[in-house]
């Protein structure tokens, strides 16, 4: 009896009986030749290094293949446009060959030192094909020699697009590199497709992770597939049963995180191009957003190109998004198609509590731009109506008095405005 | 003194004064002047760097005094230091000498600085700053703590020389994190701990764990960091910095600043009640003293326990000077008030415009607040080595000064305030802590596994360690391969584990009767036999109902009621015996050392009639059991002692002596009263005897026990003592309880016991001496190498 084990199972409470046994555990025995068959199967082999080995899982993907909207051969169109999602300026996109699509599977969250990417998984181009390479760690022994892998494959790519990897997947394999006391690569330029994703859909979707991204924008349905949530306890479990075929859901599961990824990164491609209406099943209201999007981006030729074709089928808009139209036309001094998508809007809304704001921008809009005092007056009138009305039925009145006020000091201002003409005119008399 | 305006011309006479005035000097029970030290000076070393000479000349110091200068050339040697100072004798530039002098002759080099708290980490960064501002080099110092913004923490990271945090930050944020500090971790020169003797106990032992797991970071990165620590006065300092560090250290404990005159000043308020010995309230005892001192425009600072005793001393000492000095130059001081507001009260202090401050213990540490005149300590801290750090505060270099103790009725105050050879002779405190106590061992193995996996022969704790990585493995914690062991489970370790022990939590008590209005503090393990619904809660004098106890929020609603009788709650305490580790003595009394559970839980209160002690009726308490394994020290007796009681008296013998012990236990733990609890049982299951047990409240124990193992016969000795010398007639809640607790013979009983037992001991001894005598000595030190080693 090993008195210390008691004291511990006493302190701990845990239950002895309750525990696993403990020579169920499997050792971590070198590893026989059924092993390697059974890797055999997964179409992975282990991939014996110099003093260490890691299992390695190389799929090739054809280009013509469809994935959802896209192929993969789309991934050829992509150039120096992409350079506006990238984290670094310095490095320049000329071709997709310079990309290494990537995501882990790690073996818990945060980005301590303790955190474990167990399965590393990598895409790229290489001539007529796409492969998705996966470097997976039967024991945490194998790390080493993986990441000496990944360090030679990263080498080959100057930017490397992730899914949220910019802050997870990269300070994590960096952190292991330092734990090895390996060189850590060089920060290459991120494409971290999540930040695009949240700036652009995340009203819109009910989550911005790649599942749902995936089905909603890409029009890719996976069937079943394992959460990626559920990976870190499959892999403990491997570590127990030692069974190649516990882990072949998590490979499914990241081989298609990748191959998404790439399908994204087309869809990016196509978006960034302006060559939207190529896209199939494109919906009109995507349009405006992506205006803002690109709009944020620095390409407003192309924000307002994009815009401007949604604005042909403005009928089909929601209202909220001419209000965002408006927003980016007044942002671009295009006063005019402003203030029509704001009459728009209240046209629209007429007889409903609706947005006071375009009300307050039109009032803006003709007493300053057009020089029209009575329409102005109009707006602003129309303005204070809605207020009130809104001020009967709300309780968080404070901040709408001094709204009241400053509609009311506009209202001073304009009639006085309108009757100094008047006024003038009576002196001639 | 001026008779127009009554005020005293000098602080002497002030002396004077408290001396020749009979209603003031009756109370004091002890009178202790220290006299005026000259400092001890030695001159710059040599090797130290000329920028670093220069820039303590421009600050007007061109000697060091002589600890100052001893700590650096130990630093030089490479030897890891551990320097006792008193409260303002220039500990500080004891460590930033040598640290500033390893990044002026190597700019790469690093160092960290930990604090107890966050407070102190601010402050030294100003005063460092300033140093190193005065040598024009560019040498970065940065706190690190939950308040630093995410931006700045990157620079950190990579370029700060000296990063100053606390024990917290390293545990949950820079450790775990380590990658991103290699910088650090690979130049690291030293490691600067202040105020060590603040890190006992619970927290002391997670704290040593801490440096473990640095010290192993360290290894990885190549770098060898030298500890360079500072303690206030302790018993064991150089043995508690080796256990903290595990490292052998060199003790400077020669203090070269110089003082001027200190009066140190034992007041104890006059008894009110004899037959229950009741005393008069500590905090109008207080209050008249230190508006005594204020009126005279004497810079006073006042010390109380808590929050809630600040704020009441606080209104009291306001209204007492309203018409002399002002409310407004007298300020609270306490955790709770904004930093804004502590900095401003601060500089008040130094500037002299602020007369008077109450302080919890917040102002004990070295906040700069410049020296005052005077201390009014008000109830006695807890340990001696607090209340000369509090009573450090007054004193300037040249000056006379004066500490008051005003001693509150609880039982530690009362012994100290009668025993002033306790507090002045040479300190029995240890700072106490125990890194292998397993629950916390596990917990920071768990930490360091998450940080770096595990290799075979690698040394953790003092418990093989193998054992409790294979334990972990089982646990599906960590995952061995080959000759490692790697964290595997999903969580973050360092979040579940708190340093600090929440013990430390009270409940607050909440009068309705008018409003909301916090009136005092309970705390946690005696909630559940205080403050129960019903029970009747006295407060100055006032009884109070408590109509709900909201035991997750910690709090008690009470109204104030007029009633003719108090409560009186029962606790279930089931204590067994698990393992017995040692045992020694003669048969009539043994003591022993072991593991126990501990069952607690409160069944019933009865309602009991003021005066007539009629039981009038009861009511159940619905709170929830708690279990504890913990470690136990116990003390039996046989039946050359029990026969001389009868059953009855033997009851009441072992509650009085307990309750004397438990009290007495602290003095020498520099615990929480609360820390260490006694049982005592006419009949223990597992002795058959009467016995009293000791335990430590925290599972697993943290050393306490074992020490009051080691302490046995000094401990009965001083009980005895403190017995016979209380003044109570027949027992009080001072000595062995009250009347109604242990009887009327109680005192009388205790007392017979206590002696018994002190003769048993006095024989064991001479018995042991007669077998050992030659060729052996030190048969006081513990031997448990060998007796603790079965078969584990
Ligand atoms: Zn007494």
């Amino acid at each position: 009896m090993n008195s210390l084990r008691d004291r511990l199972l006493r302190l701990t409470k845990s239950n002895d009986e309750q525990r696993p046994d403990r020579n169920a555990t499997a050792s971590d025995a070198a590893e026989t030749e059924a092993e390697g068959g059974e890797w055999r199967q997964l179409e992975a082999r282990i991939c014996r290094t110099d003093g260490g080995a890691f299992v390695l899982r190389r799929r090739r993907y054809s280009l013509a293949g469809r994935h959802g909207r896209y192929s993969l051969g789309e991934l050829n169109a992509i150039n120096n446009r992409m350079n506006a999602l990238a984290s670094a300026s310095d490095r320049p996109i000329l071709g997709p060959e310079q990309l290494l699509f990537f995501d882990t599977e790690t073996t818990g969250l945060g980005v301590g030192a303790g955190n474990v990417p167990f399965m590393i998984g990598c895409g790229y181009l290489d001539g007529h094909e796409f492969v998705v390479e996966q470097l997976f760690m039967r024991n945490p022994a194998e790390e080493y020699h993986a990441l000496l892998h990944l360090g030679s494959l990263l080498k080959r790519f100057s930017h490397v697009v992730t899914y949220n990897g910019r802050s997870f997947d990269w300070p994590v394999l960096k952190n292991r590199f330092v734990l090895h006391r390996l060189d850590a690569p060089e920060e290459p330029s991120h494409l971290d497709f999540l930040y695009a994703a949240r700036s652009l859909w995340s009203r819109q979707l009910a989550s911005c992770k790649l599942s749902t991204v995936e089905q909603q924008k890409l029009g890719i349905f996976r069937g079943h597939d394992l959460p990626g949530s559920e990976a870190p306890d499959r892999y403990r479990q491997y570590l127990i049963t030692r069974r190649a075929r516990d882990m072949e859901e998590v490979f499914l599961h990241n081989e298609r995180d990748i191959v998404t990824l790439a399908v994204l990164a087309v869809h990016f491609q196509h978006l960034l191009s302006g060559t939207l209406h190529k896209t199939p099943d494109i919906v009109p209201e995507d349009e405006v957003r992506v205006a803002g999007w690109l709009d944020k981006l620095n390409l407003h030729s192309l924000a307002q190109e994009v815009l401007h074709a949604a604005l042909h089928q403005a009928g089909q808009l929601k209202r909220e998004q001419l209000l965002e139209a408006a927003a980016l036309c007044k942002k671009w001094h295009d006063y005019d198609r402003a203030a029509r998508l704001w009459r728009a809007y209240c046209q629209r809304s007429a007889g409903t509590l609706h947005a006071l704001e375009p009300l307050i921008e039109l009032a803006m809009y003709y007493e300053h731009r057009r020089r029209d005092p009575e329409a102005a007056l109009h707006w602003s009138l129309q303005a204070r109506r809605l207020l009130e009305r809104r001020m009967s039925l709300s309780r968080r009145q404070a901040q709408d008095r001094a709204l009241l006020r400053e509609i009311d000091h506009r209202l001073d201002r304009l009639r006085r405005k309108i009757d100094k003409p008047a006024q003038e005119m009576m002196h001639f008399h | 003194m001026n008779r127009l305006t009554g005020k005293m011309s000098s602080m002497d006479e002030v002396i004077r004064y408290i001396r020749e005035t009979p209603e003031i000097a009756s109370n004091i029970t002890h009178w202790h002047t220290i006299p005026a030290r000259e400092a001890r000076y030695a001159d710059f070393p040599p090797q130290m760097h000329a920028k670093l000479q220069d820039a303590l000349r421009a600050k007007g110091i061109d000697r060091l005094y002589s600890h100052q200068a001893l700590t650096f050339e130990h630093a030089m040697r490479g030897r890891h230091t551990v320097t006792v100072t008193p409260t303002a004798s220039g500990k500080t530039l004891c460590y930033n000498l040598p640290v500033l002098q390893a990044i002026l002759e190597d700019p790469g080099s690093r160092a960290l600085y930990m604090f107890p708290t966050k407070a102190l980490s601010q402050d030294q960064v100003m005063e460092l700053q300033e140093t190193i501002d005065r040598m024009d080099v560019d040498i970065k110092t940065h706190t690190y703590d939950g308040d630093t913004p995410p931006t700045v923490r990157q620079v950190i990271r990579n370029a700060g020389h000296i990063v100053v945090t606390n024990p917290d930050m390293l545990h949950s944020a820079i450790l775990p994190h380590h990658t991103k500090w290699v910088k650090l971790f690979e130049n690291l020169k030293y490691v600067v701990i202040d105020e060590v003797h603040a890190y006992r106990g619970v927290f002391g032992s997670h704290v040593a764990n801490v440096i473990r797991r640095l010290k192993r970071i360290c290894r990885f990165y190549g770098s060898r960091p030298q500890f360079l620590l500072a303690s206030a006065t302790i018993a064991n300092p150089k043995e508690h910095a080796e256990r903290l560090i595990g490292e052998e250290m060199v003790l400077i404990d020669q203090n070269g600043a110089p003082s001027g005159e200190k009066h140190i000043i034992f007041y104890n308020p006059p008894v009110v009640n004899q037959q229950l010995g009741i005393r008069r309230s500590s905090v109008l005892e207080t209050q008249r003293l230190a508006a005594l001192l204020l009126n005279q425009d004497i810079q006073t600072i006042v010390f109380a326990r808590s929050r809630v005793r600040v704020e009441i001393l606080l209104t009291y000492i306001r209204q007492a000077v309203k018409r002399s000095i002002g409310e407004e130059s007298i300020r609270g001081y306490r955790g709770g008030y904004l930093p804004k507001q502590r900095r401003e009260i601060e500089r008040g202090l130094r500037s002299g415009e602020i007369k008077g401050v109450v302080s919890t213990n917040a102002l004990e540490l070295g906040i700069d607040i410049g020296q005052l005149q005077a201390c009014i300590i008000n109830g006695y801290p807890g340990t001696i080595a607090s209340t000369w750090q509090q009573s450090g505060r007054a004193g300037r270099r040249q000056d006379v000064s004066v500490t008051i103790m005003v001693a509150s009725s609880n039982p530690l105050d009362q012994y100290v305030v009668q025993h002033p050879e306790y507090f002045f002779g040479s300190t029995p405190e240890q700072a106490l802590i125990h890194p292998d106590n397993l629950i916390i061992l596990l917990d920071h193995v768990k930490c360091a596994a998450y940080e770096l996996p595990f290799e075979r022969g690698e040394k953790f704790g003092e418990e093989r360690l193998e054992d409790l990585l294979e334990f972990l493995v089982e646990e599906r914690v960590l995952h061995q391969t080959g000759d490692r062991w790697y964290w595997m489970a999903q969580s973050f370790p360092a979040n579940n584990i708190s340093l600090r022990s929440a013990a430390q939590e009270n409940f607050v008590i909440i009068d309705m009767t008018n409003g909301h209005r916090v009136i005092g503090e309970v705390d946690r393990f005696s909630a559940p036999t205080l403050i129960h619904e019903e029970a009747i809660y006295i407060h100055e004098g006032t009884q109070y109902q408590v109509e709900k106890l909201d035991y997750d929020e910690k709090k008690a609603y009470v109204r104030e009621v007029n009633v003719d009788y108090y409560t009186d709650a029962n606790l279930a305490v089931e204590l067994k015996v698990l393992h017995e580790d040692r045992s020694s003595g003669r048969d009539a009394v043994t003591k022993h050392l072991g593991e126990v559970t501990v069952n607690a839980r409160p069944t019933i209160f009865k309602k009991i009639k003021l005066r007539t002690h009629e039981n009038i009726g009861s009511g159940p308490i619905h709170l929830p059991e708690e279990e504890l394994h913990t470690s136990s020290y116990w003390i039996s007796f046989g039946d050359e002692v029990s026969g001389k009681f009868s059953a009855n008296d033997m009851q009441f013998a072992l509650l009085g002596l307990s309750n004397v012990l438990v009290h007495l236990a602290p003095l020498y733990l520099m615990c929480d009263p609360f820390d260490i609890r006694v049982v005592p049982q006419v009949k223990s299951i597992h002795t058959h005897q009467p016995t009293i047990f000791f335990y430590d409240r925290y599972p697993g124990g943290i050393g306490l026990s074992e020490r009051l193992y080691e302490l046995h016969d000094e401990l009965l000795t001083q009980a005895a003592a403190h017995i016979s010398c209380c003044s109570c007639l027949s027992g009080c809640p001072a000595c062995v309880g009250p009347i109604e607790e242990v009887g009327l013979t109680g005192k009388e009983l205790a007392l017979k016991l206590a002696h018994e037992a002190v003769a048993a001991a006095a024989a064991a001894h001479e018995e042991q001496d007669d077998r050992l005598a030659p060729g052996r000595s030190g048969s006081r030190l513990p031997t448990y190498e060998w007796m603790d080693g079965d078969g584990e």
